[in-house]
């Protein structure tokens, strides 16, 4: 078993090239990812800034003088109608809606101008702006009239836009949540009519139980989601190499030596094992040196990493076992390919090693939490966040039954002596 | 040229499952992924510590249920204080007659957005209490209801000349996504039959056959095209016909950038082709760049996700980010052939200079 162990070792040493890229390029990739992610987590998309036009078509002394003028046609006292016109101006429709855009914590994200409406369209067909609100004509008189006089009229804003992107659903959800809290205030005031006692305030407060907890940044999660999926590779690479030695009669000739076709798979299996061990390992390190990815992380951080790194190099090493077989007993090598490819890429996309799985429904999350690498993902990033307040018991549990599983599988699926 | 397209393709129906195979696949992925809706209820777990605990519950289940964003569920102190210490749940709620207190495992994002909505809920319910004063809540939430029915305010979203503006469609991205990427490895190992044939020997006996050397390569890599075509074709055939998807009005337009795109990658394999020297190798390295691709060009994230200059000039550099472009203006803005002609001319140089090179690099290697 051990010259087989050697002789496998050897075969990758004669191809250090390919190796070499194996081990490098999921480096290079988290190098990219980092770059383009740095400090950001999966809930914003780091920096906002926001653009907008502000389009006033409105004329809020026209809308006030109009207002007045079907308050005289009405036959109302006079003292009521003052009232009334003194509520209108402190009111000031259009006012509370450019009061939105200039308050002073919204300012540092949100950037608005007033502008001409010809203009702005100008400058969102050259994605100079993201959105124009535009507050359209009569818009005082209209809201005047609804609110005081109970006349519905349409008083739309408009948020005029070119295609949706993350810039304008926030300004969209912002304006829609600042409108929301004055209509609740409007429908207050037409309920009660004003006799309002005071509101007893929610005090809220927030208990943290874990205030070391740390929000995990992309580039932590790219690369153990990379460096995971590269580890899946070696399977197939391991596999791969196996093809060769299939097609130059390599495996043939070493079952007429009479040596156990088990020992040529558990060659395979333990170089497996020690290649991921390596290529994971050196990623972590590697990244960390380079990006300072995990920087201020004590030594109990790099032996759970090295505990995580371990046992999911066994499930690869069981997985490598599979395919080594199933590439012994597949006549067409491209299919097997295929095969391993399609095995690889479900897996991957299931443990969520190209996008978190947390946006997808309960039932696929569930079904993540059953593959090698979605157990190796979620484990690093609940270690990651929590520290080892967490229970490794159970996933490096479901990582060795995947092991054995696999192993199980590889050996019952091995062609036995003049099968192959 | 035909026949080494006849021999490779009596090759496939003798053993169609790697296509089969692939093909499958990337219906299967686009199920999986892209046919779930998206939008998620986050569920946060709600209890009170009072002495008329339930009332309270019951109260404020049915105030903070109004949403489709979150799920409040009732249960107990000890319950909900586990699920949060253990992660399966971001946040809880401690609920009072009038006030509520947020246990959270940590300061995220998310348990302030939760933090947000509860509070605007007690904010509101408070200013109605105040409001009714001696009379019914419940009476004066429903005049209120009733009032907002018909709001003072509110915002309506439209284009620039006032029409509709498509809801962008994660669905469909997906699905194009998912159809193209499959492709290019069904592609990638057709293309490989080139090194294949080379170590086999093959490739050497044809040489010494009347065929020319052109059109042993055309022969290759025009079937290479054929069935990377051929399965886009028919996962976007299943998808537009069988299965229902709006894939928008001008499906011939979807074919024209998938035939485009798949000549480009045909290319892309043959530069890859260049640098190897086994198909084993090619199996190697092949399938560890490509997944990456999607990612690089956002294909798995909403549009304005990927921002970092120097990450997009990569995504450029690959079909698949122009090709995905082209698709989602075809079907979500039914964008007309001029909107188009710079993604497929971009696809088509990306095609001819991989090819050049490619074709070089395998030409001039010495074995």
């Amino acid at each position: 078993m051990i010259s087989f162990f050697k002789k496998d070792l050897l075969v990758f040493w004669r191809d250090r090239k390919e190796v070499l890229i194996s081990l490098l390029v999921p480096i290079l990739i988290i190098i990219v990812l980092n770059f383009a992610f740095s400090g950001k987590t999966f809930e914003d998309a780091g920096d906002i800034d926001i653009h907008a036009g502000l389009v006033l078509e409105d004329n809020e002394a026209a809308g006030l003088r109009q207002f007045e003028e079907t308050l005289l046609e009405m036959d109302l006292p006079e003292m009521e109608i003052e009232a009334m016109m003194e509520q209108a101006e402190a009111l000031s429709p259009s006012g509370l809606m450019v009061s939105l855009f200039n308050d002073p914590d919204l300012n540092d994200w949100i950037h608005a101008q007033e502008i001409s409406e010809l203009e702005a369209i100008e400058l969102v067909e050259n994605s100079e702006l993201d959105a124009i609100v535009k507050i359209p004509e009569g818009f005082t008189y209209d809201l005047l009239g609804h609110v005081m006089l109970d006349q519905p009229a349409n008083t739309a804003i408009h948020v005029q836009i070119e295609e949706h992107s993350i810039e304008t659903n926030i300004l969209t959800d912002m304006i829609n949540h600042y409108m929301e809290t004055l209509n609740f205030q409007f429908a207050l005031g037409a309920v009660t009519e004003g006799e309002a006692g005071d509101a007893v305030l929610p005090q809220g407060g927030r208990e943290v139980i874990n205030e070391s907890a740390v929000e995990i940044d992309l580039a932590q999660y790219f690369t153990v989601a990379m460096s995971s999926l590269f580890a899946l590779f070696i399977a197939a690479t391991v596999a791969a190499k196996t093809a060769t030695e299939k097609r130059e009669r390599v495996f043939n000739r070493i079952l007429l030596t009479n040596s156990h076709p088990f020992s040529y798979l558990m060659g395979k299996i333990i170089s497996t094992f020690c290649l991921t061990w390596i290529q994971l390992m050196l990623v972590f390190f590697a990244t960390n040196l380079l990006l300072g990815i995990f920087t201020g992380k004590s030594a109990e951080f790099w032996l759970g990493i090295i505990v995580i790194v371990t046992f999911f190099s066994l499930s690869v090493a069981g997985l490598s076992a599979i395919f080594t077989s199933l590439m012994l007993r597949m006549k067409n090598v491209n299919t097997a390919h295929g095969l391993f490819m399609m095995v690889i890429m479900v897996i991957a996309a299931l443990g969520g090693n190209f996008f978190p799985v947390e946006q997808f429904p309960a039932w696929v999350q569930a079904l993540s939490e059953w593959t090698p690498t979605g157990i190796t993902v979620s484990l690093f990033t609940e270690f990651l966040q929590y520290g080892n307040a967490i229970s490794f018991a159970g996933p490096l549990l479901k990582q060795s039954g995947f092991f054995i599983g696999f192993l199980l599988i590889g050996i019952l699926m091995f062609p036995g002596r003049g099968r192959a | 040229m035909l026949p080494v397209f006849k021999s490779q393709l009596k090759k496939d129906i003798r053993s169609p499952w790697t296509i089969l195979l692939l093909t499958l696949g990337s219906i299967l992925l686009t199920f999986v992924f892209a046919n779930t809706n998206i939008q998620t209820q986050t569920t946060v777990p709600i209890f009170s510590s009072e002495k008329n605990g339930s009332e309270v519950e019951e109260k404020w289940a049915s105030l903070l249920n109004n949403n489709q964003n979150y799920k409040f569920v009732i249960s107990d102190e000890e319950e909900a204080r586990t699920d949060v210490e253990e992660g399966d749940s971001g946040a809880a709620i401690q609920l009072s007659e009038r006030d509520y207190k947020i246990i959270a495992a940590s300061n995220t994002r998310a348990v302030q957005f939760i933090e947000d909505y509860v509070h605007t809920v007690f904010t509101q319910e408070a200013q109605l209490k105040a409001a009714s004063g001696s009379y019914d809540v419940d009476a004066t939430r429903n005049e209120v209801n009733a009032y907002l029915e018909e709001p003072p305010l509110h915002i309506q979203v439209e284009s620039i000349d006032g029409g509709d503006v498509p809801e962008y469609n994660m669905l469909m991205q997906l699905l194009f996504g998912f159809t193209l990427f499959m492709a290019m490895f069904t592609i990638g190992f057709k293309v490989n039959a080139v090194t294949a044939d080379k170590v086999s020997g093959v490739w050497d006996r044809m040489i010494l056959s009347p065929l020319s050397k052109t059109g042993m390569y055309t022969g290759h890599l025009f079937y290479s095209f054929f069935i990377g075509f051929m399965q886009i074709v028919v996962v976007l055939v299943i998808f537009n016909y069988l299965l229902g998807y709006d894939l928008g009005y001008h499906f011939g337009m979807i074919l024209t950038v998938a035939a485009v795109f798949t000549l480009s990658m045909v290319s892309m394999a043959m530069l890859f082709t260049g640098f190897i020297k086994t198909p084993e190798q090619f199996n190697m390295i092949y399938p560890s760049i490509i997944p990456i691709v999607p990612v690089i060009s956002g294909v798995y994230m909403p549009p304005g996700v990927l921002s970092n200059p120097v990450l997009l000039f990569i995504a450029d550099l690959f079909p698949l980010t122009h090709a995905m472009g082209a698709l989602m203006d075809i079907s979500l803005y039914d964008a007309g052939w001029n909107e188009i002609t710079l993604p497929l001319v971009l696809m088509l140089l990306i095609g001819v200079v991989c090819m050049g090179v490619g074709v070089n690099l395998v030409e001039r290697r010495k074995d």
